[in-house]
């Protein structure tokens, strides 16, 4: 008996661990799929809704309003996966809550703010527009743990720093 | 035989005058070995030269009391590295050894790695789970309309979205329970219906010919693959899925036959 058949069995054992550790290269699963689709089922059902209402929407202030409570619908799902200490799932809205509040929201909200006459109605109400949205997305950023095994988690790191470049983008409201 | 082994036996050997005829053999030819023999001869002799000390029966049993009160000389039987067939294998047993030692070092090493690397991950993070295409995409149409302020915009985006819906239909239905088909189906129904040929209503009567088909051509071809394609899932889809999917069918139809008209501006 030599060093041989060991080495070979710990190189082999080594590789396939390395391989099962990679990530899955094709789709998910039907059940996969389907456990997807249960878990999301309401949070589908409520986005479309959101769609026709912001498709239905014919100024940028009305589709800014719209996004604004699509946030507020995926904030709830961020802070259900938080309760749930489920980071990965926080990691993933984090990303969908950027992205409504960067393409959606922002560019509404700025188009709105520069045609809003001081003074005006719609003025107002674009400055509260931003108040909202900012303590929205502030409160959300609060809602993630700080201490506690969950805070030191990267995915819940990252939905953080997701939420802060929201913030970024979106930037302080005047009376601040 | 070896010179050492013949002398070791020489000097072990009750009469270095007849140490056998194996020896014998040996020494006939082996001038060293014979030299050994001569001195273990003459120690012989010299040792019956020496005086013998003056003894007596107490002294002996005295002496005998004495070594049988410091108990046996050797008290575990050493264990002989022997093979089953009795044949004396030193140089395998060292091999097995060597190997062993390698496997524990091996084993206690990766057990090192992983435990120091466990150690210093401040949360063990599990793999990301894959993510529902579905709900990425919806987020995505929700982004879109936000960002378009025209029917024919938004009306690409709603087609785009019903081909989503049909495609995790598609995906589902030989597995899926009746209640989340038919929550697909009803979402298809409101993308086509209060998205699709909700905005194709608001397009302007006035948008020239050519603007206008190019337009309807992708809804109209999505619409017609929907209509197809949930037909035939459903002659081979289980019951439960069956009445779902030919509503599918339906609702692709009736939009699409709602669409024709608005093409030529009617």
């Amino acid at each position: 008996m030599t060093i041989r058949p060991i080495l070979t069995l710990s190189v082999v054992a080594a590789v396939s661990l390395w391989v099962s550790a990679q990530p899955n290269a094709v789709g998910p699963s039907a059940a996969e799929q389907l456990q997807m689709l249960k878990n999301n089922r309401e949070l589908i059902e409520d986005l479309l809704d959101q769609g026709t209402r912001v498709s239905d929407a014919n100024t940028p202030l009305d589709r800014a309003a719209e996004c604004q409570r699509s946030t507020d619908r995926l904030a709830r799902e961020m802070r259900t996966a938080v309760d749930r200490a489920d980071a990965d799932r926080a990691h993933e809205i984090g990303d969908y809550v950027e992205r409504i509040v960067v393409e959606g929201f922002v560019p509404n909200f700025e188009t709105a703010r520069r045609d809003a006459k001081p003074g005006s109605p719609d003025y107002e109400r674009v400055k509260a527009m931003h108040r909202e949205a900012a303590d929205s997305l502030d409160k959300l950023g609060a809602a993630l743990p700080t201490d506690g095994p969950l805070s030191k988690s990267k995915r819940l790191q990252q939905a953080r720093e997701k939420l802060a470049d929201a913030s970024a983008k979106l930037g302080k409201p005047d009376d601040r | 035989m070896k010179c050492e082994a013949v002398q070791n036996r020489l000097l072990a050997a009750p009469d270095a005058h007849d140490p056998g005829a194996e020896l014998r053999a040996h020494l006939g030819g082996c001038a060293p070995c014979r030299a050994v023999q001569a001195k273990a001869l003459q120690l012989d002799l010299l040792l019956a030269d020496l005086p013998a000390a003056p003894s007596s029966e107490a002294r002996k049993a005295a002496f005998l009391e004495s070594i049988q009160q410091s108990g046996p000389i050797i008290r575990v039987k050493p264990r002989t590295l022997r093979t089953p067939s009795g044949s004396f294998k030193p140089f395998r047993a060292v091999r097995w050894q060597h190997t062993a030692a390698t496997a524990a070092a091996l084993l206690v090493a990766v057990a090192g790695i992983w435990f120091f690397t466990r150690a210093r991950a401040p949360v063990p993070e599990v793999a990301a789970k894959p993510r529902h295409e579905l709900l990425k995409k919806e987020v995505k149409h929700v982004t879109q309309l936000a960002a378009s302020d025209s029917a024919p915009q938004r009306m690409t985006i709603w087609a785009e979205w019903a081909s989503d819906l049909k495609a995790e239909t598609k995906d589902l239905y030989k597995v899926a329970p009746s209640d989340d088909l038919q929550s697909l189906a009803r979402l298809f129904e409101r993308a086509v219906q209060e998205g699709i040929v909700k905005q194709a209503k608001l397009l302007d009567r006035h948008m020239p010919a050519a603007e206008r088909q190019a337009l309807f051509r992708d809804a109209l071809a999505r619409l017609t693959d929907a209509e197809t394609e949930t037909k035939q899932l459903a002659q081979n889809a289980p019951p439960a899925a069956q009445k779902t999917l030919l509503k599918m069918s339906e609702t692709a139809r009736l939009a699409r036959t709602t669409l024709e008209p608005l093409v030529k501006g009617v």
